[in-house]
C-alpha cells in the first residue's frame, strides 16, 4: 500500500454555489454534504469540528447527506483506527453556504497524493424528460474522456474536474477511456438515469495499482413540468362542404341559366 | 319550355346559387373543443404538495439525524460497478459530547433494507385501460413522455390515451398522475377525450393497470383555463394527494396555430379517500 504522508489540504468551498440551484427555502440556512471516499484500502473516521461524524468510513462508499447549519466547519481524517483527531491524515476547511448542496470527495490526486476536493452539487431544476449526469474525475490517472453508449459526452476531463450533462433521461452503457483513445479505464457501468433526478458519479482509485472503480449517488426531486399539454389539432376536414358547394353551384347555374336564356329568347321575339 | 317554367327555373337556380355558400358554411365540421364552467377549482387546489405551493422545485432533502442511516436517496444507480452505498451512521457534529469510541460497525446492507424499517409502499404498475362510464369511454392507456418542444406526448391515435410517466401511475399514495388525449384530429375527428368537460363532481372514473388491479376515482373538480395561464407545476405535481388528472383542449381553435387556445382538466381522487 502506498504509504500515506500526512497532508494538510485547505479546501475552500467557497464556490460560485448560485449557479447550482438552491435547496428548499425552508432549509435556506442549512447546507447539504455528500462525502465520498475514494482512497482504496484505507477505512478512515471523519471529525467535523472536533466531532467523530463518520465512523469507519469505507473506502467507495458515500454518506449523507448531512445537513449542517451555514457556517465553516473544519474537517479531519485519521485511520479507522485512530484514538481521536490528534493526528489525522487529511485536514480542510469548508465554507457553507446555506441553501446550497456539497460533496467532500477524499481521494488520490493525479500522481496519486491523498487529498480532499470540495464540489458544488448542481440542484436546479431540470427539465421535463431529462437527467443531469455529473462526472468527476478523482483518480490517480490521467485525463480521460466519459463515453455513452460508446460515444463520447465529456472529453478530456482531469483530477479533479467534473463535467456535467443534461441529457434525456433513460438508460446509459457508461465508459471511461484514457482522454483521445478507446483504451477503457473504468466500466462499461450500466447507468439508470431517472428522469428529473441528478446522478453524480466519481472515478476514483489508482490507475497505477488497479483500483479503479466508480463510486455514485443520486439526488433527485429536481425535475419540472412539462411546458404544455398540445392535446388537439383541431375538426377533422371534411369533403362533404366542397362537394355540396359544387353540386348546387352547378345545379343552380345550369338551371338559371336555361331558364334565363328561355325568357331573354322570348322576348327577343 | 313554356315561360312560366323558365321562370320557375331561373329562380330555382338563383335559390341554389345562392344557397350554396350557405350550405358549404353550414355542413363545416365543428372543432370539437369544449368550453367549460370550472367547478371546485379551490378542492383541487387543496390536494397539491406545500412544494408547489411555495414555488420550490424540490422534494423535501431532510437528511439522516443523528442516529438514523440515511435512506433511499443515496441508492447508487444499478449495476454501477463497486459503488454499494453503504451509509456509515452519521452523527451531527452539533453534539460535541460524542466520545471517541467507536461507534459499532455500520450496517453491510444495502440502502433500502434497513431493520426496523417498513418496508416500501408497492407502487402500481403503470396504467393501460381507462373506462369513464358517463361517456361511454373504454380504451387503452400507453405511457407517453416529452415531445422534442418540452411538451407532453400526446398518443397520435385519438382513440388511445397517454399517461404521463414520469410523474406517479394511477393510485400511487402520493402525487398527480396525469392522463391526456387529443380532443380531436384534422384526420381523425374527435376523441375518446372529446367530451371529459362534460364530467362533474361524483363522475367515476376507473383505471385498470399493467397487473391486472383496477382503481375508481371520484371527479372532484373541473376546470379550463387559456394555455398561458394552466397551472402545470400544480397538475403534474409529484408530491401532494393521491390524485388523477385528466387532461385535453379545449375553448376555440385558433386556425392561425391550428391549435385551442385553452387547456380544460377534470381532477379525480381515490374512492374512499
Amino acid at each position: 500500500m502506498r504509504r500515506l504522508i500526512a497532508a494538510t489540504a485547505a479546501g475552500s468551498l467557497a464556490v460560485a454555489a448560485a449557479l447550482f440551484g438552491a435547496l428548499p427555502a425552508s432549509a435556506a440556512d442549512t447546507a447539504e454534504v455528500y462525502v465520498v471516499h475514494g482512497i482504496p484500502g484505507l477505512p478512515v473516521d471523519v471529525y467535523v469540528n472536533g466531532a467523530l461524524t463518520l465512523d469507519d468510513f469505507q473506502p467507495e462508499t458515500v454518506a449523507g447527506p448531512l445537513d449542517l447549519p451555514a457556517g465553516s466547519y473544519d474537517v479531519a481524517i485519521t485511520a479507522a483506527d485512530a484514538a481521536d483527531d490528534s493526528a489525522p491524515l487529511l485536514t480542510a476547511t469548508a465554507d457553507l453556504t446555506g441553501g446550497n448542496s456539497y460533496t467532500l470527495v477524499a481521494h488520490l490526486t493525479a500522481d496519486g497524493s491523498p487529498t480532499i476536493s470540495p464540489y458544488a452539487n448542481d440542484i436546479s431544476t431540470i427539465s421535463a424528460g431529462q437527467t443531469r449526469l455529473v462526472v468527476r474525475h478523482d483518480a490517480a490517472a490521467p485525463a480521460v474522456d466519459v463515453r455513452a453508449g460508446g460515444t463520447v459526452v465529456l472529453a478530456n476531463v482531469t483530477n479533479p474536474n467534473q463535467g456535467v450533462l443534461n441529457i434525456p433521461a433513460g438508460t446509459v452503457s457508461a465508459d471511461v477511456v484514457l482522454a483521445g483513445t478507446t483504451t477503457v479505464a473504468i466500466g462499461p457501468a450500466s447507468l439508470n438515469l431517472a428522469e428529473g433526478s441528478a446522478t453524480f458519479v466519481h472515478a476514483v482509485g489508482s490507475a497505477a495499482d488497479g483500483t479503479l472503480a466508480l463510486v455514485s449517488f443520486v439526488i433527485p426531486g429536481l425535475h419540472s413540468a412539462p411546458g404544455g399539454v398540445p392535446a388537439g389539432n383541431g375538426p377533422a376536414e371534411s369533403s362533404v362542404p366542397m362537394i355540396a358547394l359544387v353540386v348546387l353551384l352547378t345545379v343552380g347555374l345550369t338551371a338559371a341559366g336555361i331558364g334565363g336564356r328561355r325568357l331573354l329568347l322570348d322576348h327577343s321575339h | 319550355m313554356s315561360r312560366r317554367q323558365a321562370a320557375t327555373s331561373l329562380a330555382t337556380g338563383l335559390a341554389l346559387i345562392v344557397a350554396a355558400p350557405l350550405v358549404w358554411w353550414a355542413t363545416q365540421p365543428e372543432p370539437a373543443g369544449q368550453t367549460v364552467s370550472s367547478v371546485n377549482a379551490a378542492v383541487a387546489e387543496e390536494l397539491m404538495s406545500s412544494a408547489v405551493t411555495s414555488g420550490e422545485s424540490r422534494e423535501s432533502v431532510a437528511g439522516p439525524t443523528a442516529s438514523d442511516p440515511a435512506t433511499g436517496r443515496t441508492a447508487a444507480p444499478s449495476d454501477t460497478t463497486g459503488s454499494a452505498a453503504d451509509i456509515p451512521a452519521a452523527t451531527a457534529p452539533a453534539a460535541p459530547t460524542e466520545t471517541a469510541v467507536p461507534a459499532p460497525p455500520p450496517s453491510t446492507a444495502t440502502a433500502p433494507t434497513q431493520t426496523g424499517s417498513a418496508p416500501p409502499p408497492v407502487e402500481p404498475a403503470p396504467p393501460v385501460r381507462i373506462e369513464v362510464p358517463a361517456l361511454g369511454v373504454d380504451t387503452t392507456v400507453v405511457p407517453v413522455g416529452v415531445d422534442e418542444n418540452g411538451l407532453m406526448e400526446i398518443p397520435h391515435d385519438v382513440g388511445t390515451v397517454g399517461w404521463y410517466r414520469f410523474g406517479p401511475a394511477p393510485g400511487t399514495g402520493t402525487g398527480s398522475a396525469v392522463l391526456s388525449g387529443h380532443v380531436d384530429d384534422y384526420r381523425q375527428g374527435v376523441g375518446v377525450f372529446g367530451r371529459i368537460g362534460d364530467l362533474g363532481p361524483g363522475d367515476v372514473v376507473r383505471v385498470s393497470d399493467e397487473s391486472g388491479v383496477a382503481r375508481e376515482f371520484s371527479v372532484v373538480s373541473r376546470e379550463e383555463w387559456s394555455k398561458g395561464d394552466v397551472p402545470m407545476d400544480r397538475l403534474f405535481d409529484r408530491g401532494g394527494s393521491s390524485r388523477l388528472v385528466l387532461i385535453t383542449c379545449g375553448g376555440s381553435f385558433n386556425s392561425d396555430t391550428l391549435g385551442y387556445n385553452d387547456n380544460i382538466a377534470i381532477t379525480a381522487v381515490p374512492v374512499g379517500t
